[in-house]
């Protein structure tokens, strides 16, 4: 689903209260399992959940590797984890990207989950040059 | 923003008087979204005019498309795996 403003937006009711939902992604063997389907397995995944903490997840597929990378905003258990996004596999010039996910509890213990992901969120533009340079500077470390 | 400009071209000062938002704000996200070629500003005397660059409109609607099926994909699975959890208790 996208919406008018240009924002990827997917939802789910899940079938958990929301703090277990939460805790699917702040713990790394966990997230490893639903965030690589098949043939995609996630090499290595380090998760600092907290305000500017490292996301970090290599992954291979097929004989290939890449990797996502980003930096936690908001880390509100069980309500909402935001954190930046970028994966290696984009056009350099990509900007970064922001994920924010938030869970509600809905009857019968389960959670509305909404997964919102947007390109050049306004409360952040100012910031955004930086983000992604910054994140250029890496690839370019890890390139060395 | 790009909505408003989906309209025609615009001046910072008419895109700052449809937001609730200052002229600086909206200033500096026009910088940032001509930087990822999304809008392009041509000077015509004292005035910049804004307007939307259809290409990287295209790139940046792939993109939205591409995560949006991304992370559906990746719920499905984390509900999957939830509901076999709660199956097995």
């Amino acid at each position: 689903m996208t919406g008018p403003s240009g924002v990827a937006v997917v939802q789910r009711l899940v079938p958990a209260p929301p703090d277990v939902v939460y805790a699917e992604w702040t713990n790394p063997e966990a997230f490893r399992e639903w965030m690589c389907p098949r043939p995609a397995i996630a090499t290595d995944v380090a998760i600092d959940a907290r305000p500017g903490g490292k996301l970090r997840i290599d992954i291979e597929e097929r004989g290939h590797e890449f990797f996502v990378t980003g930096e936690y905003l908001t880390v509100d258990p069980p309500s909402t984890l935001s954190f930046t996004w970028w994966c290696s596999t984009w056009p350099i010039d990509t900007p970064t990207s922001v994920v924010t996910v938030s869970f509600e509890a809905r009857p019968g213990e389960t959670t509305l989950m909404t997964i919102r992901h947007e390109l050049l969120p306004d409360h952040l533009a100012d910031q955004h040059e930086t983000g992604w340079r910054a994140i250029a500077g890496q690839l370019a470390n890890h390139a060395v | 923003m790009l909505t408003a400009l989906r309209g025609g071209e615009a001046r910072i000062t008419d895109l700052a008087r449809d937001e609730p938002v200052s002229f600086a704000a909206v200033a500096r996200h026009v910088s940032v979204l001509e930087n990822a070629g999304l809008i392009r500003r041509d000077v015509r005397g004292r005035e910049h005019w804004l307007s939307v660059e259809p290409a990287g409109l295209e790139l940046a609607q792939r993109w939205i498309d591409e995560q949006s099926s991304f992370w559906a994909e990746r719920a499905d699975l984390l509900a999957g795996r939830l509901a076999r959890r709660r199956r097995s208790q």
